[in-house]
């Protein structure tokens, strides 16, 4: 038989039935999701669920309105406007220089401190919630005692690179303008963790200022994305040399993803096309001691390849230790009261929950094998304790007094 | 509301009512069970994509299973079990269920021009009751994953958000919003997205009339 008898016999597939037949051989590989029952049994027949679940799946989700309310937090954030910049511009004439070491290190050490917020008050509640989220009243809480917790990173006693509390940092590595104390040597276990991206203020260029100051009325966003991950925007913060800027970016990005390129540009907040986008940057991000010390420094550049400005750039640790939820932080400032800790102090976080869930009290951010040392430490001492990477947390943080 | 003990025996359906209903605790308390029962078996099921349509999403595992249970919790009310269904039957519905949701929380990671709550896919997760034993891997797939294993890897990226798409919604085409995103992400543009996609199909069209074309000589030796 020919080929053209072959192809009269069977005529070639429709795009239809290749996509059906894809979609049964993707769905058959675990490609797929199962959505009906036969693929559901095939896949349990295959031993889908013998997997070991995540700590950050330990508790449901609550149901809430609100679809993404850290970005809309971040978003919220007062950038400055960009019209008093200009003009500030013209009245002072600024240095070329824009981007300095004092910059970087003032930006990271403010960011540090900006993780701290005052208590102004807290209704009373007396529901606290386990990590299991089963409510108790706050009468079963336990009585004072003590729990001692090592929050020194592992990495110091095991070998360090960076760092003031790393007794072999050299000395370039010793003070770390991104704040951190203690940075582990080996790749492999800086590449384990997740962490979260802290930028800067934008200090621009002659061709940033140029291409401000042509757009007059124009809203400039900071869009960033790591690897294949969804594209986020904030509004950028231009460089006004009085108020200290830091922002985290509603990124939650693994060690294996910044391996990758990270892509960030800046945006005209509601303009479309390449116009849009005045200026870009795609970079590869390497996760090792020194980038985790002493930060990066991110050049955008126009189109025509000039400078438009830059920015420092860091990677803040973000695995967290859970000890308990609340419908609000009362209680969860009574039960740290009800505890004498030593070694670490409690923070308080919103989440994106509502109800019982909606307030943590947490241990952390730190690096992943801190955070878990701290966790199997709780454990041991009877006390209730998850670690999460904090994908619910909304904000900063609250010191409890 | 029931012991904790009671909601172990009670149906996916019924916990899915609670869920649903006006009382508070005692739908905290159905979630609970609920997610208990099924988030080992929807984070495995998802957890075999991370390295390719969940990594070209930008998602996590861990991410898409809390967000399916959130959705599905806010839309407990429209889950219908049907009445005589065995146990195991029951399970498999849920999860079904379940897997229809996480699938259009994923297509609608690919279209980021759109709100989720605004998208059409997240309505269609009415499952279809299957009669019959689950069966076995069908032959006539082996000729496409021959196919797919001969692509680029962007060939095949481009063909499992295609197929991820058909089966969310019987699209035959790529909406361009999506085409447009994946051009963006490869920084290229959309008019070669879609040229990618037609070689790929028109590739894997081949390899399935050779494949037919081989059994037919075979057959007629």
């Amino acid at each position: 038989m020919s080929d053209r008898d072959n192809r009269k016999e069977n005529p070639e597939p429709s795009d239809a039935e290749l996509l059906k037949l894809l979609a049964a051989a993707l769905t058959e590989d675990g490609e797929l999701l199962p959505i009906d029952e036969a693929e559901v049994a095939r896949a349990e027949a295959q031993g889908v669920e013998e997997i070991e679940l995540p700590a950050s799946l330990a508790l449901p989700p609550r149901r809430e309105p609100n679809a993404e309310p850290e970005a809309a937090s971040i978003r919220g954030a007062e950038p400055i406007d960009l019209q008093r910049y200009r003009e500030r511009r013209h009245e002072q004439p600024r240095a070329r220089t824009r981007f300095s070491l004092l910059s970087h290190t003032m930006t990271a050490v403010l960011g540090a401190a900006a993780a701290a917020l005052l208590l102004l008050y807290w209704g009373p509640d007396n529901r606290v919630a386990q990590p299991a989220g089963d409510p108790v009243t706050s009468a079963s809480v336990k009585q004072p005692e003590l729990v001692k917790v090592s929050v020194a990173p592992a990495a110091c006693a095991d070998g360090c690179c960076a760092g003031a509390d790393c007794a072999k940092a050299d000395a370039e590595l010793t003070n770390c303008s991104s704040g951190r104390t203690c940075i582990a040597c080996d790749l492999k276990e800086l590449g384990k963790s997740h962490y979260r991206v802290r930028t800067g203020a934008l200090f621009t260029a002659q061709s940033g200022d140029e291409a401000i100051d042509k757009y007059p009325q124009g809203e400039l966003e900071l869009c960033a994305r790591a690897g294949g991950s969804r594209e986020v925007c904030l509004p950028a913060h231009l460089n006004d040399r009085k108020t200290p800027y830091l922002s985290r970016l509603p990124l939650l990005i693994s060690g294996e993803d910044m391996g990758g390129v990270l892509t960030m540009r800046l945006h005209w907040k509601g303009v479309s096309g390449e116009v849009g986008t005045p200026a870009r940057i795609t970079t590869p991000i390497m996760i090792t001691p020194k980038s985790l010390c002493r930060g990066h420094r991110v050049n955008f550049k126009t189109p025509s390849g000039e400078v438009f400005g830059n920015m420092s750039l860091f990677l803040d640790d973000t695995h967290y230790v859970e000890l308990r939820r609340a419908a609000e932080p009362a209680p969860l400032s009574e039960y740290q009261r009800s505890i004498q800790w030593e070694g670490v102090d409690a923070v308080v976080q919103q989440t994106r929950s509502i109800g019982a869930d909606q307030f943590v009290l947490t241990l952390g951010p730190f690096d992943k094998p801190t955070a878990e040392r701290i966790r199997w430490q709780l454990l041991k001492q009877n006390q209730t304790a998850i670690t999460t990477v904090g994908a619910d947390y909304i904000g900063e943080s609250l010191t409890l007094p | 509301m029931p012991p904790n003990a009671d909601l172990q025996h009670q149906s996916d359906a019924q916990l899915l009512a609670w869920v649903a209903g006006d009382n508070r605790v005692r739908a905290r308390a159905a979630e609970h069970e609920l997610y208990q029962r099924h988030v080992r078996y929807l984070y495995g099921a998802l957890h075999r994509q991370r390295d390719k349509l969940l990594s070209l999403a930008g998602l996590s595992a861990e991410d898409v299973v809390q967000d399916t249970f959130q959705r599905a919790f806010e839309r407990a009310g429209t889950f219908r079990e049907e009445p005589g269904m065995d146990a195991e039957r029951a399970r498999r519905r849920t999860r079904a269920w379940l897997g229809r949701i996480a699938q259009n929380l994923v297509a609608d990671a690919f279209r980021r021009f759109r709100e989720v709550s605004s998208t059409p896919y997240l309505e269609q997760v009415s499952v279809p009751a299957e009669e019959e034993e689950p069966p076995a891997s069908r032959p006539e797939l082996a000729p496409m994953r021959q196919a797919m294993a001969q692509l680029s890897e962007r060939e095949q990226d481009i063909l499992r958000v295609s197929a991820l798409y058909y089966k969310a919604g019987d699209n035959q085409r790529l909406p361009n919003a999506v085409s447009a995103e994946l051009a963006q992400r490869w920084s290229t543009s959309n008019e070669n997205v879609r040229a990618i996609r037609s070689r790929a199909m028109k590739k894997l069209r081949q390899a399935m009339a050779d494949s037919v074309s081989q059994r037919a000589e075979e057959q007629h030796q």
